[in-house]
């Protein structure tokens, strides 16, 4: 494959590879769109306590349907809407809360090119439209503060268009008293045929990480000082030259203020 | 069955969510079981026992509890130096050891995350062994002070 053609495999791809909210380096082309519908289940049987004790709890479930968007405004410049619809929780012999999540609104800008890397910034904001009380405010469906991220990515592809990689790293601003942050992720990935394998990381990672006297959601992963490094594995098959399937599997280590447990989601998509 | 006295007040606070909060000076050790203590029964009004909170798990719990009897009824008082992790779901409540459980008493829900305040008590509370600020959502002590 000519490199070219390798970028515009890459371009191609870059929604639809993401986890949800990463798309790497590559937006969207002028009136090009990528949607994705999504569910999410996590099942967790520990938490991880605000100084990062490991305790066990009665089972904790989440449950969400997100939508993602992705719109080329122009061949550099792409908007991003990032929509958890609903979001359930509960705890077992505790209660469960459900309703509307936060809405993520950003810009992805293409910055430019470092010889074979593609490079992109991207601004989100995240308005609370989620309630933070619901459940005795232990089961949340948002943060119930404004936030947002601003993340520089990088990334190419390689192995003659068929794998590629991202980078993407960027501070990321809390209200309410919650404290600020790093919030990162990376992917590999390589196409056989029509399914594409990857391998994910991505990550929150405060700028002080000692255990604070303000709380919020924790088992939801919503509260201060949220810490986790995600891991995991994902597959999509393109179901026909617009449709596709993806399924993406984490679990998290080096968690702070957070329920521990795998993760699993699974994505229907379309591109134009 | 934990036993529960009393109606819930509102909080004074706003409600946030067990496990967020902890401790700005660092965290305490994973609580420990201890023995039962055997106070002996007094009939004069006055403090029968006391303990000083320590935390637990991550969060942050700090002053002092004390069991008093005053014209034959019983209350466990928070002092003012009482302080504790903001967050929704968190009662008070006497228990056997500091992992609270079936047979312990639930005071009801802790009625302000910091301060003096004082709860009801059916008796002496000389079965138990620990005041304990307790997370009923996910079953874990933020705090517990130790009654002697």
């Amino acid at each position: 494959m000519k490199p070219h053609s390798a970028v515009l495999l890459a371009v191609a791809l870059g929604g639809l590879l993401a986890t949800p909210a990463t798309a790497g380096p590559w937006g969207r082309p002028r009136g090009g769109l990528y949607a994705k519908t999504g569910y999410a289940y996590q099942n967790a049987a520990e938490l991880a306590t605000p100084d990062g004790t490991i305790a066990p709890i009665p089972t904790f479930e989440k449950h969400e349907a997100t939508l993602y968007v992705a719109y080329g405004m122009t061949d550099r410049l792409t908007l991003v809407v990032d929509f958890i619809g609903y979001r359930s929780s509960s705890i077992e012999d505790f209660d469960s809360a459900g309703g509307v999540g936060d809405l993520r609104a950003g810009l992805h800008q293409r910055v430019g090119r470092a010889g074979p890397w593609l490079v992109a910034a991207r601004g989100t904001v995240q308005a609370p439209t989620g309630d933070a009380t619901t459940g005795e405010g232990i089961l949340p469906t948002g943060s119930g503060v404004w936030e947002g991220d601003v993340v520089l990515s990088v990334g190419r592809s390689f192995g003659r268009g068929r794998g590629w990689v991202f980078f993407e790293a960027g501070p990321q601003l809390r209200g309410g008293g919650l404290r600020d942050g790093l919030v990162y992720s990376s992917q590999v990935g390589w196409r056989i045929g029509r399914v594409l394998l990857m391998g994910n990381v991505r990550g929150v990672q405060p700028w002080d990480s000692t255990p604070g006297d303000v709380s919020a959601g924790s088992a939801a992963g919503l509260g201060d000082g949220v810490t986790y490094l995600a891991l995991g594995p994902s597959a999509a098959v393109e179901l026909g030259r617009a449709l596709g399937l993806q399924a993406d599997f984490d679990t998290a280590v080096h968690t702070r203020n957070i329920a521990r447990g795998p993760t699993l989601r699974v994505g229907f998509y379309v591109t134009r | 069955m934990v036993h529960r006295v009393g109606a819930p007040l509102l909080l004074a606070a706003a409600l946030t969510a067990c496990g967020g909060g902890g401790s700005p000076t660092g965290p305490a050790p994973a609580p420990t079981p201890m023995p039962t203590p055997t106070p002996t029964p007094p009939t004069a009004d006055g403090v029968l026992r006391t303990g000083t909170f320590q935390s637990a798990n991550g969060y942050f719990t700090e002053g002092s509890a004390s069991i008093v009897r005053m014209t034959g009824a019983h209350t466990l008082e928070l002092a003012p130096d009482f302080l504790t992790s903001q967050s929704g779901a968190l009662d008070m409540r006497l228990c056997r050891t500091t992992s609270c459980g079936a047979g312990d008493l639930d005071l009801g829900s802790i009625r302000s995350f910091s301060g003096a305040q004082t709860y009801a008590l059916p008796d002496d509370g000389s079965a138990y062994a620990y005041a304990v600020v307790w997370c009923r959502a996910v079953a874990l002590p933020f705090g517990y002070a130790e009654l002697r």
